[in-house]
């Protein structure tokens, strides 16, 4: 059973740690809190139920024509609406809930109200005696290492990653220093979309897509974003690791219902000793 | 240009929320050309889960509620105390959050003017509902699984479909019978009112038969990743894996999970089932569930009832209609017995009412015994099974009180 929860734990963790990421970089670099988030974790699933289930595209390319296709919708929409209202924290997260809105709606309208299935690619399961997981999971972890490593390699190795650094530090010191600020932030906001929509995407054959399953994954990304801090990378990568893994192991040994509470109390109790999350930066 | 974008952007965006808002909040004049035009109209609410995972529950409702409207608009309209009335029906999306349950009562009672509500599904939105519809002598014909809902305290609540307060022992007679080696059963229902509510009566009844309850779960509402829940209840080793008022849509993800832990034993539900959304998400998964069918979809009665008003709607979503469209009807006739739109002079009169004929069934109202007051629609219990990938009926018992 111990072995059985940490496969499980590994599988929430990938999902958390891609949902939080993205959230994380589109409120350090830009200072959005995107309740909207969710909601592009739901036009990714939609994106691949319609690409792979309708069109019976390849799966892997599906996942990765689905990213990126709602990803450069976040592009447009940040160049369209997020950046007319500047720097002005409150009416930027006023009109992200307004889009959250928007988009399930229209879900409902374009996809209808109801939930659907996709197949899973991979049937089966790999059992090792002491442990069992289905191909498709394994297939979950890897992927999301592999994105989480090209990730890492993106912000610490290449410009563009380099100066998503430097904008979320001082915008104007970027600025001086030759960076386009704007285009930096139209990418980051974009990366970030594609990161939730690559989510969605890749659980959709483990659970279902219906327009309102993005209100779950946005509050699970942002308890993860919470405890790690707002805004920092690496805090969504341990505070995915952290949430998945306790969920996993309180629920399996405790049970469902307690896990959620233990879970809120742990992060209560965490935040009075650092407010600003694990690895957030302190407002002085 | 930029501009341009911009009103081009926000003119969608209206185009989208216009739309949007017309989907959560439908308004309805249903008929032919034998409507009556000149009488009165009068206005009936409708709240229920008509989107998200609970839509397999609520869509059926207002399905159910519209075909029953659009046959009397067709038949010229309502006679009651000798003026005729032209129904029309006012609906609103809950997506089975029980805060948005109450904020829809607030505006049928409050905004709309209504006085008779059919829905919402689920013990959370009803109880919420039942603080306004109560206080304001609003007549509620809902749907959850809760004791409260039904009690001499509320008359102005008549409880639509049988709960498993009524027909779970039923179902577990049954499965007893038919499987008698399935002894251990685990719980897996939702962390809220009706999720304790289902449980704790399916326990008693199942305890009572004989079985043996290894595990009892409470995930929350719309959980996804049932896998840590599975984990810890297939440790218990289960013959049965029995929800207690999970979502059709959660329930199907469930049993997917479930098969992929290596699980081959049955399932069941102690609420209702949905039959086909549950195939479609589960497929060969959902093999030999068991369930409370509510209705023979393949009576005569029901498939001219669909033949005649099921063609606008979507197939897998008509399996509780018949139910709401009889109940529907039944509160028709008692508003014409009566003569009068007065709540408190229609309850009585459909208290009273006994061997209503129905599609469905015959039906009454009882309850005496179990809630203290007849507000409980009763009809004989109809159990059905998943079997090589199709909802079969494999049983009528009727209920024993």
């Amino acid at each position: 059973m111990f072995e059985q929860a940490l496969i499980n734990g590994l599988v929430l963790s990938s999902v958390y740690v891609l949902m939080a990421l993205g959230f994380t970089m589109i409120f350090g670099i830009m200072k959005i809190v995107n309740f909207a988030h969710g909601e592009f974790y739901m036009l990714g699933a939609f994106a691949l139920y319609f690409t792979y289930q309708v069109y019976e595209m390849n799966f892997i390319l599906a996942i990765i024509v689905s990213a990126v296709l709602i990803g450069m919708f976040g592009m447009f929409l940040e160049k369209v609406l997020f950046r007319k209202l500047g720097n002005d924290e409150m009416k930027v997260m006023i009109l992200a809930l307004g889009v959250s809105i928007f988009l399930q709606n229209l879900g409902i309208v374009l996809f209808g109200a109801t939930t659907k299935a996709i197949s899973p690619p991979f049937q089966g399961m790999l059992d090792l005696g002491f442990v069992s997981i289905s191909y498709y999971n394994m297939f979950i972890i890897i992927i999301s290492v592999i994105v989480l490593i090209a990730f890492y390699f993106f912000i610490k190795k290449m410009k563009t990653g380099q100066a998503f650094i430097a904008v979320s530090h001082d915008e104007e010191i970027a600025s001086v220093q030759g960076i386009n600020v704007k285009r930096i932030k139209m990418i980051a906001f974009g990366i970030g979309i594609l990161l939730a929509a690559f989510a969605g995407a890749l659980v959709t054959p483990l659970y279902t897509v219906s327009p309102t399953i993005g209100m779950g994954a946005l509050m699970n990304a942002f308890i993860v974003v919470i405890l790690g801090g707002l805004g920092s990378i690496m805090g969504a990568l341990w505070g995915g690791i952290i949430i998945g893994l306790s969920r996993s192991y309180l629920t399996t040994y405790i049970g469902a219902a307690e896990a959620d509470l233990l879970i809120f109390i742990l992060i209560a109790a965490l935040l009075l000793v650092k407010p600003n999350g694990l690895l957030g930066g302190s407002y002085q | 240009m930029l501009k341009k974008i911009m009103v081009s952007l926000l003119f969608l965006l209206m185009i989208g929320i216009l739309i949007a808002c017309n989907e959560s909040e439908t308004s309805t004049s249903e008929g032919g050309s034998e409507n009556n035009t000149d009488g009165e109209v009068l206005e009936i609410g409708l709240v229920g889960p008509l989107s998200g995972g609970a839509a397999g529950w609520g869509l059926p409702l207002q399905y159910g509620v519209e075909m029953a409207i659009k046959e009397v608009n067709e038949n010229g309209g309502l006679e009651i105390g000798g003026t005729t009335y032209n129904v029309e029906l006012i609906a609103y999306d809950d997506q089975y959050i029980g805060d948005e349950a109450v904020s829809a009562a607030n505006r049928l009672v409050f905004e709309d003017g209504v006085e008779y509500i059919f829905g919402t599904i689920g013990s959370s939105g009803v109880l919420g509902m039942q603080t306004i519809t109560e206080d304001n002598e609003v007549l509620l014909i809902p749907n959850s699984y809760g004791s409260k809902t039904v009690s001499p305290e509320k008359p102005f609540t008549f409880r639509a479909f049988q709960t498993n307060l009524e027909w779970g022992f039923e179902l577990g007679s049954y499965i007893s019978e038919e499987f008698p080696d399935a002894k251990k059963v685990a719980f897996i229902s939702p962390n809220d009112e009706s999720g304790w509510e289902v449980q704790k009566n399916a326990e008693e009844d199942l305890v009572e038969l004989g079985f043996e309850v290894v595990a009892n779960e409470f995930p929350e509402r719309d959980t996804q990743d049932y896998n840590p829940v599975l984990t810890k209840v297939l440790n218990t080793e289960p013959d049965i894996i029995a929800f207690g008022g999970t979502s059709p849509g959660e329930m199907g993800v469930a049993m997917n999970q479930a098969r992929a832990l290596g699980y081959d034993g049955l399932f069941t539900t102690f609420a209702g089932p949905a039959i086909q959304e549950i195939l479609s998400i589960a497929g060969d998964n959902a093999e030999d569930f068991i369930y409370y069918a509510q209705i023979d979809l393949q009576a005569p009665e029901v498939q001219e009832l669909f033949n005649k008003y099921g063609q606008e709607y979507e197939e897998e979503f008509l399996e509780t209609a018949p139910d709401w469209y009889d109940v529907v009807k039944m509160l028709f006739a008692a508003m014409e017995e009566t003569g009068s739109l007065d709540t408190t002079e229609v309850a009585e009169t459909l208290r009273n009412m006994e061997g209503f004929e129905g599609i469905a069934g015959e039906l009454s109202w009882t309850g005496e015994e179990n809630y203290g007051i007849n507000q409980q629609l009763i009809k004989p219990v109809i159990v059905g099974q998943i079997i090589d990938g199709e909802g079969v009926i494999v049983d009528v018992r009727e209920i024993k009180e």
